[in-house]
């Protein structure tokens, strides 16, 4: 576990810490004091996540967010805000320690199906927590219905998986896919923009979250020049980013992960495209895109679904934990992945146990409740979309120069740039800064 | 047409980068008899190569393309020598698995030390305006830096006595042993030369693509098809191998979806292998 003070989350530390570390945690800081938790076995939790591949980095992220809560609730008993009212009885999760058996789907869907059947059947795990992203959510939610075993999903929000499927053991984090980005639309449509470009990966999170938005556009008026879907392999975005500002488009929106993200900007300043608005789905929001970009990340858009100076209860505790723990700002991943820990948490603990797999899952079908990520609700058991995310918000944020402004508590400069939430209204931080002034101004 | 222009010239920089990584491929398929398919974990070394130089160095990138060379030159001599000689009389299949091997081994330890994090070198970004067109400034640079290592490579080979010699050990390198020619030799240095184009050409990506330790895939799959295209062996032929596939891949970008571009490289090695096996320059 020192190892990990040193440096930043690694496949091989997530191991390590996970599966030994908290275990051994438990066993040594506690020993004297916890006699009752070492008497019972652990809650095993298996995780099949992307730590290789296309998505390794959010999968990492979102893997971060599970250990960190694990550590906490090996610690405490509890973790942060609105949990810590049902009471903290010591170490670890209804006095039992947690530990995870976590594998790497290599970002396939194919391999994260196997690798369930492999927690279930053979490792036996008592829990699941999901993997990265729509695509592999979406593979593997047939499975929870199969061996009836309810597993939480921080970071999926396709349609695709919930609507019309009446889910019965498969529960999201995310705000539906449909909502991402509306504030590209919604900003664009006050300032009286005309035409927009859509260009986004052919998976099913960009897809998902980017045709309802084509949708959107041309009931809101707004003229669609482009509407295309390019590789999850593509390396080179400039030939797809010329082929959007050929069009000469007011919105440049979509993209999928990080990497299109970034390179997706690399390509517009590379082509100059400087439409009045850029808006791309993940990325914008995680540090490392500003990191990576510098001063090109100024003005960009991107959806966010959690920020670091959000008033979530709890959101500060479970940043200093993050910080302390990694040596590093937390992402919405992290964050989205801790939630989905405190939803467990939630629901075992008004259960009171976690044996019985049928009430566990009607808790979480039923709670409602606010979580460091946001507020937590599904669609109930016998809706048509059951155990889709109906309670959570999602946000704009844009990356605008620091010089000058008074930061908020947790709201840290980047690069000379600093986020800010520019809509809904109700939430943002500053306003937007439209039209886009153009490549380094 | 002014579009058409610069969508055409686009594609020729893209190429002229993919036929930097291809023809270091074919020339280490061509004259080692191995197949390496860890070509693109050297061609991601490269681009980390330029990353950690310019971030902690502050070393020009540009630079970093000529510094890339050597070293790379002299990590492939040593891995031949002391690895992948000993499998130029093996079966084919033993080269397969070594090299998928090494490259799921190198790409393992980049992510185990460097993360996973995505990464870019903020260098030449933006463009340059060209008589109505717009090109960006790495990949005009870059493009320059690919013809003039291109152009050095075909002198190389043509005019210097190593040149020749490697040269003789692809065409028959029993002939070439008993003319005198060191083989071994002539094998270690082409397998050098292949590594150092992969370095080169990763340093060059690192100015205008995202840095991952998985991003050498991509290229090895287009590299296999230049490769293809080109004709086992073929420098001159990887070098349009891969003008052939950038500017086909820019303007089906352009002119039809880039889904279909990416179905490019595969559909190369397909039709090639159906209708010509030999590539389209055949020696």
């Amino acid at each position: 576990m020192k190892k990990e003070d040193k440096k930043g989350l690694s496949r091989r530390d997530f191991l390590k810490g996970t599966v030994i570390g908290t275990a051994a945690l438990g066993m040594g800081g506690f020993a004297g004091k916890t006699v009752f938790a070492q008497a019972k076995a652990p809650i095993k939790i298996g995780v099949a996540i992307s730590l290789t591949g296309a998505w390794a980095r959010e999968g990492e992220l979102e893997a971060g967010g599970y250990k960190l809560w694990g550590k906490v609730i090996n610690e405490r008993g509890c973790t942060f805000g609105e949990v810590e009212k049902l009471g903290c009885p010591g170490p670890g999760l209804l006095g039992r320690q947690v530990e995870f058996v976590v594998y790497d789907d290599k970002s396939d869907p194919s391999e994260a199906i196997k690798l369930i059947r492999k927690l279930v059947v053979s490792d036996k795990v008592d829990l699941i927590l999901g993997p990265y992203g729509s695509a592999v959510s979406n593979a593997i939610a047939p499975l929870a219905e199969d061996y009836k075993i309810p597993i939480i999903t921080p970071l999926a929000n396709a349609p695709v998986i919930w609507e019309g499927k009446k889910r019965e053991w498969f529960v999201g984090v995310l705000p539906a896919a449909w909502r991402n980005l509306f504030g590209c639309l919604q900003i664009g449509k006050e300032k009286g923009v005309k035409t927009a470009a859509f260009i986004y990966s052919d998976t099913a999170f960009p897809i998902g979250a980017t045709r309802p938005l084509v949708a959107r556009a041309k009931e809101m008026g707004i003229q669609v020049v482009l509407d295309e879907a390019y590789p999850k392999e593509t390396a080179d975005w400039e030939p797809m980013m010329s082929k959007a500002w050929s069009q000469k488009p007011d919105l440049i929106i979509g993209g999928g992960y990080l990497p299109d993200s970034i390179g997706l900007v690399k390509a517009a300043k590379a082509v100059n495209a400087t439409p009045k608005m850029f808006g791309f789905l993940v990325g914008p929001a995680i540090s490392d895109f500003a990191k990576s970009l510098k001063g090109d990340a100024t003005y960009v858009t991107g959806e966010t679904f959690w920020e670091p100076f959000v008033k979530t209860p709890g959101n500060l505790d479970f940043y200093s934990a993050y910080l302390k723990e990694y040596k590093s700002e937390p992402s919405y991943h992290a964050a989205a992945g801790f939630a989905a820990g405190q939803i467990l948490e939630r629901a075992a603990k008004e259960v009171n146990n976690i044996e019985d797999k049928k009430a566990l899952r009607d808790k979480l079908y039923s709670i409602k409740t606010t979580t460091i990520f946001g507020e937590y609700e599904v669609n109930p058991l016998g809706h048509p979309d059951s155990g889709w995310q109906v309670g959570k918000a999602t946000n704009l944020i844009q990356w605008q120069k620091a010089e000058g402004k008074r930061l908020l508590p947790n709201q840290v400069a980047i690069e000379g740039m600093v986020k800010q939430i520019v809509f809904p209204s109700g939430v943002k931080t500053a306003d937007v800064i439209f039209p886009f002034p153009g490549w380094g101004k | 047409m002014t579009n058409f222009i610069e969508i055409l010239i686009r594609g020729v920089m893209l190429g002229s980068l993919y036929a930097l990584v291809g023809m270091g491929l074919t020339l280490v398929w061509g004259v080692v008899g191995i197949v390496n398919i860890a070509h693109g974990e050297f061609v991601m070394l490269g681009a980390y190569l330029a990353f950690w130089s310019f971030s902690l160095l502050h070393l020009n990138p540009l630079l970093s393309v000529v510094l890339a060379i050597p070293v790379f030159f002299f990590a492939g001599t040593m891995i031949h020598k002391r690895i992948t000689e000993r499998l130029t009389k093996a079966p084919e299949l033993s080269a397969l698995i070594l090299t998928f091997g090494m490259s799921i081994l190198i790409w393992n330890l980049a992510q185990f030390f460097w993360t996973n994090t995505y990464r870019s070198v903020p260098y030449l970004t933006g463009s340059f305006p060209f008589f109505g067109l717009v090109f960006a400034k790495s990949k005009t640079v870059s493009f320059f830096l690919a013809i003039g290592i291109t152009a050095a490579l075909f002198a190389f080979l043509k005019y210097s006595r190593l040149g020749k010699g490697i040269r003789a050990t692809s065409q028959n390198p029993e002939v070439a042993l008993v003319c005198g020619i060191n083989t071994i030799k002539m094998r270690a240095v082409t397998f050098g030369m292949g590594i150092g184009l992969a370095g080169a050409a990763g340093a060059i990506v690192s100015l205008q693509w995202v840095i991952f330790p998985q991003m050498g895939a991509s290229y090895v799959s287009k590299a296999f098809a230049i490769v293809v295209l080109g004709g086992l062996g073929n420098i001159q032929g990887a070098l349009a191998g891969g003008l052939i596939i950038g500017v086909l891949e820019s303007l089906v970008t352009q002119y039809w979806s880039a889904k279909m571009a990416q179905i490019i490289p595969s559909m190369t090695i397909l039709l090639i292998l159906l209708l010509r096996p030999t590539g389209l320059f055949k020696r």
